[in-house]
């Protein structure tokens, strides 16, 4: 018999905790509403990189597997600027939007007037303070990516996500991409404080698994492209949440990203994996060898 | 974090019992009864991985497949009837002989064998010389396993894919269950999935459902086998695996449905 006591005690929901409890500790406040609002420009600028790509590969992933078609009703969850209102609204029948950032609500009603997008409509809260009493079921797909890092009752706020489709969840989380470049801006401005995690992936497919589902995943790669200026917003942003932002760390920033693309956009190759499960398809405990 | 689980010596440790109980001479005496299962389910499983690199937009009919573990044929063939030419791995003679059978029966001329464990083929000598090397429900073969997955890289020039149970049938875990055959709980799925993310390998998954047929005749003798792995086979055991296999069958076959999750990524 073969003892499997070392992969059936882990407590991936502790993990989970733990990573966010960890990040919590090194910052010295919290996100509120105006950051996000504040990085509704570079967020826009970011997901309409080369049309969209972003969302529209995560549209053609789950449409290839059947699990999105036009007749679809797509809740996304944080939204920011349109992610996947934008590329799934164009497509499908309907796109509801909760997002609760005034800046992020604004720019979705541009992007969205920008590409003719009407069939949508926005609840204007956190997640986790939407009633989906009168959501139940109402949905064919609920969709969510780079978010769900900000949960620390993660599965709570998962099953939610499940209640409200009839259909299939999606997660897209992100992956480590290798380059250094955050990594060394973050010991340049913050020293030897460790640097926070946002592990997303593959953190969430276990959680998943363990409860018991049966989650599919394809890997994408895509380009994202800012401005100079959208960039050193966005990390004013982040950076004032681990330390204050002072003339001399707002220098430091604008000298790495000049060294880092000079005065042209910043150009950044990422890769996210896409996650979808069928809320009502159950895993049977694995017994036995097959 | 998965970064404090050291994944590799979790799957060491985990197929071990395993590894030590099913050696090539196992395999051997499984032939007969694993071709039949082969056969009379048409290749479900390796129909089905097929299907998924079709579905995918990736199959080429210029495609040279390598499968590593063959067995009897369930990958190879199918893929020897839609690709140029499929190079099946197998050290078992009697399951070697199987396959070659079985693809003659089909009119199959495009398959050839390396007769050696994967652990003794030469990489160096077929470095980028497959566009998709498979190895299905045999990992557990390799207790160094990352580093037989990055020979199995070596070897590629497209993609690799790794299949492996994700759930076992219901039936065989009862069955095993009521013969006091515990085969532990090692779950190879998600720690082959955890060991290539730590490792930088970012596979994409898929669960693919699957049905395999046999005669009682083979699935009597499988589960025989399978109880001598532990333990001689006693009378009282031979009476009881006849009849339930008799009595859960439809017209002399039994069958069983299953789940295999299929991790596979594109070799950089």
């Amino acid at each position: 018999m073969t003892d499997n006591s070392l992969i059936s005690d882990i407590d991936w929901i502790r993990l989970w905790e733990d990573s966010y409890d960890a990040r919590s500790g090194i910052m010295r406040r919290d996100y509120v509403l105006d950051d996000w609002s504040e990085r509704a420009e570079d967020y826009s600028e970011s997901r309409k990189t080369n049309q969209y790509e972003f969302g529209e590969s995560v549209y053609e992933t789950l449409k290839r597997h059947g699990v999105v078609s036009p007749h679809a009703r797509v809740l996304e969850v944080g939204s920011g600027p349109g992610t996947f209102v934008i590329p799934f609204a164009r497509r499908v029948d309907y796109v509801t939007a909760v997002e609760p950032a005034e800046g992020m609500i604004r720019m979705i009603h541009q992007n969205a007037a920008e590409a003719g997008v009407k069939n949508y409509d926005i609840i204007p809260k956190l997640w986790q303070d939407v009633n989906i009493t009168e959501l139940r079921g109402q949905y064919d797909l609920t969709i969510t990516s780079t978010v769900i890092w900000m949960f620390r009752d993660i599965m709570a706020q998962v099953r939610r996500m499940e209640e409200v489709t009839g259909g299939y969840c999606c997660v897209v989380g992100g992956l480590g991409t290798g380059q250094t470049f955050e990594a060394e801006l973050w010991k340049e401005i913050m020293g030897d404080t460790p640097r926070p995690q946002y592990p997303e992936y593959p953190l969430i497919y276990n959680l998943l698994y363990m409860q018991g589902r049966v989650p599919q995943v394809r890997i994408i790669d895509y380009t994202s492209m800012r401005t100079p200026e959208n960039m050193l917003r966005m990390y004013r942003v982040f950076y004032s949440i681990y330390t204050e932002i002072t003339p001399e760390v707002e220098e430091t920033i604008r000298e790495a990203l000049y060294r880092d693309s000079g005065e042209g956009p910043c150009v950044r190759k990422y890769r996210s994996a896409v996650v979808w499960w069928d809320p009502a398809v159950r895993r049977k405990e694995l017994k036995g060898i097959v | 974090m998965t970064l404090q689980i050291d994944w590799e010596t979790a799957w060491a440790e985990g197929i071990s019992e395993m590894n030590r109980l099913s050696s090539t001479g196992y395999w051997n005496r499984r032939a007969d009864d694993y071709s039949d299962m082969v056969l009379a389910s048409d290749c479900n499983h390796g129909r089905n991985i097929l299907r998924l690199f079709e579905r995918e937009g990736l199959l080429e009919k210029e495609w040279h497949v390598l499968d590593i573990a063959s067995g009897p044929g369930a990958i190879t063939v199918p893929f020897a009837e839609r690709v140029e030419r499929v190079t099946a791995v197998e050290p078992a003679e009697r399951m070697a002989a199987a396959l070659m059978s079985y693809a003659e029966g089909r009119n199959l001329d495009n398959i050839d064998l390396i007769p050696q464990t994967w652990q003794d083929v030469d990489t160096a000598a077929y470095a980028k010389n497959y566009d998709l090397v498979i190895c299905c429900h045999a990992l557990w073969q390799f207790p160094d396993v990352l580093h037989q997955v990055r020979r199995m890289e070596e070897v590629s020039r497209g993609y690799c894919c790794l299949a492996h149970g994700f759930e076992a049938p219901a039936e065989t875990g009862k069955l095993m269950e009521t013969l006091g055959i515990n085969e532990g709980d090692f779950d190879q799925f998600i720690t082959i999935f955890n060991l290539l993310n730590d490792a930088g390998v970012h596979p994409n998954v898929d669960v693919i459902d699957y049905t395999l047929n046999r005669s009682v005749a083979s699935a009597v003798a499988s589960t025989s086998k399978l109880v001598e792995k532990y333990r001689p086979l006693s009378d009282s055991d031979r009476i009881f695996i006849q009849e339930y296999m008799q009595k859960r069958s439809k017209n002399g076959i039994y069958m069983v449905n299953g789940r295999m999750g299929v991790l596979w990524w594109e070799v950089a």
